[in-house]
C-alpha cells in the first residue's frame, strides 16, 4: 500500500481551516477568517504568516476608508498542496 | 481554534467540509441592486408612456436621466456590500462581469440607437437584453424568480416586436418588474430574515 505523506504545513487545525475557507472564495478579509475560525487575531496572524512563507497564500495589505485591511488569497501552489493533502487523506481513509 | 491540535484523517476531512460549508453559506445578497434597477426602470418607462400618451402631462426632464442617479447609488451599494461580505467569491466575479457587459451593451444600444434614430425597435431589443443577464444570474444562483423573470422578458420582447403602440413602454416596465422588482423583494426578505436569525444567535 502506497502511503502518501501528509503535508505538515496543512496538517494543523487552524492552517487547514484557513486553507479550506480560502479554497472556496477568490479572496477573503482577515476579519472573515477570524470570524469563521473563532481564532484569536494573534494566533491567526502567526498561522497565515506560515502559510505565506510556504507560498500557499498571498497577503495583500491596504487601506479602506482610512482603516487597514488585510486580504488573503490562495495561490496556485496552495491549491496544488491542498488537493494533494485531500488525496492523501482519502488514501488513508480507504484503508 | 487551536493551531497544533493533532487531528485524525476523519477530523481533517470534517474540518475541510465544515469550513467550505461556512464559506459557501456566508454570502447573502441583499437584493438592493435588483430593487434599485427594477424600480428605476419601472418608473422611467411608465413616465415615458405617460409623456407620450397623456395630454398635458409634464415631467421636468427626460425620465431616463433617473438612470444616472441609479448608477451613482449602485456604486455606493456595491461598495457597501463588498465591505459587509468581506469576501469575493468566484460567483461574485462572474456576476460582476455579466452585469458589466449588460450595462455596456444597454448604453451602446440606447445611445447609438438614439443617434441612429432606430425608433421603437429599441424597446424589444432592451427587453431582450434584460432577459440575458437575468436568466444567467438566475441559473448561476439557482434562483427561480430570476430565471422566470428572464423568460418573461423574452416573451414580452416577442410581443413588443409585433405590437407597435405606445403601450410597448408599459411592456418594458412590466419586464423590469418581473425580472428585478419581484426577485429583489424576495432576496431582500430572505436577507433580512438571515440577519434577524444571526442576531438571535440561530
Amino acid at each position: 500500500m502506497d502511503f502518501k505523506e501528509l503535508d505538515p504545513i496543512l496538517h494543523s487545525q487552524l492552517r487547514l481551516a484557513v486553507m479550506s475557507l480560502l479554497i472556496s472564495v477568490k479572496e477573503a478579509e482577515f476579519t472573515f477568517l477570524k470570524e469563521k475560525t473563532n481564532a484569536t487575531s494573534g494566533n491567526l496572524s502567526v498561522q497565515i504568516s506560515k502559510l505565506k512563507e510556504a507560498g500557499y497564500i498571498e497577503i495583500i495589505k491596504k487601506f479602506h476608508n482610512n482603516y487597514p485591511q488585510t486580504i488573503c488569497k490562495i495561490t496556485p501552489a496552495g491549491i496544488v498542496a491542498f488537493e494533494k493533502y485531500v488525496e492523501a487523506l482519502q488514501s488513508y481513509m480507504k484503508l | 481554534m487551536e493551531e497544533e491540535k493533532s487531528m485524525s484523517e476523519k477530523e481533517s476531512l470534517d474540518l475541510i467540509a465544515n469550513m467550505i460549508g461556512k464559506a459557501k453559506n456566508h454570502y447573502s445578497e441583499s437584493g438592493t441592486s435588483a430593487l434599485l434597477w427594477g424600480i428605476t426602470n419601472v418608473v422611467c418607462f411608465v413616465l415615458a408612456y405617460l409623456l407620450e400618451t397623456v395630454r398635458g402631462f409634464h415631467f421636468p426632464f427626460n425620465p431616463f436621466y433617473l438612470m444616472l442617479a441609479a448608477a451613482v447609488l449602485q456604486v455606493y451599494f456595491y461598495r457597501r456590500e463588498r465591505r459587509i461580505n468581506k469576501t469575493v467569491s468566484y460567483k461574485d466575479e462572474a456576476h460582476y462581469f455579466i452585469w458589466l457587459a449588460f450595462g455596456i451593451s444597454l448604453l451602446i444600444l440606447t445611445i447609438a440607437g438614439g443617434f441612429a434614430n432606430i425608433g421603437y425597435i429599441v424597446l424589444p431589443l432592451i427587453l431582450l437584453l434584460f432577459a440575458i443577464p437575468t436568466f444567467i444570474s438566475g441559473c448561476i444562483k439557482k434562483f427561480k424568480p430570476l430565471i422566470i423573470g428572464g423568460i418573461i422578458c423574452w416573451i414580452l420582447s416577442v410581443i413588443c416586436f409585433f405590437y407597435k403602440e405606445n403601450e410597448v413602454y408599459l411592456l418594458v416596465a412590466l419586464g423590469a418588474f418581473f425580472a428585478w422588482v419581484i426577485p429583489g423583494f424576495i432576496l431582500r426578505k430572505d436577507f433580512l430574515k438571515k440577519i434577524a436569525n444571526s442576531n438571535n444567535g440561530l
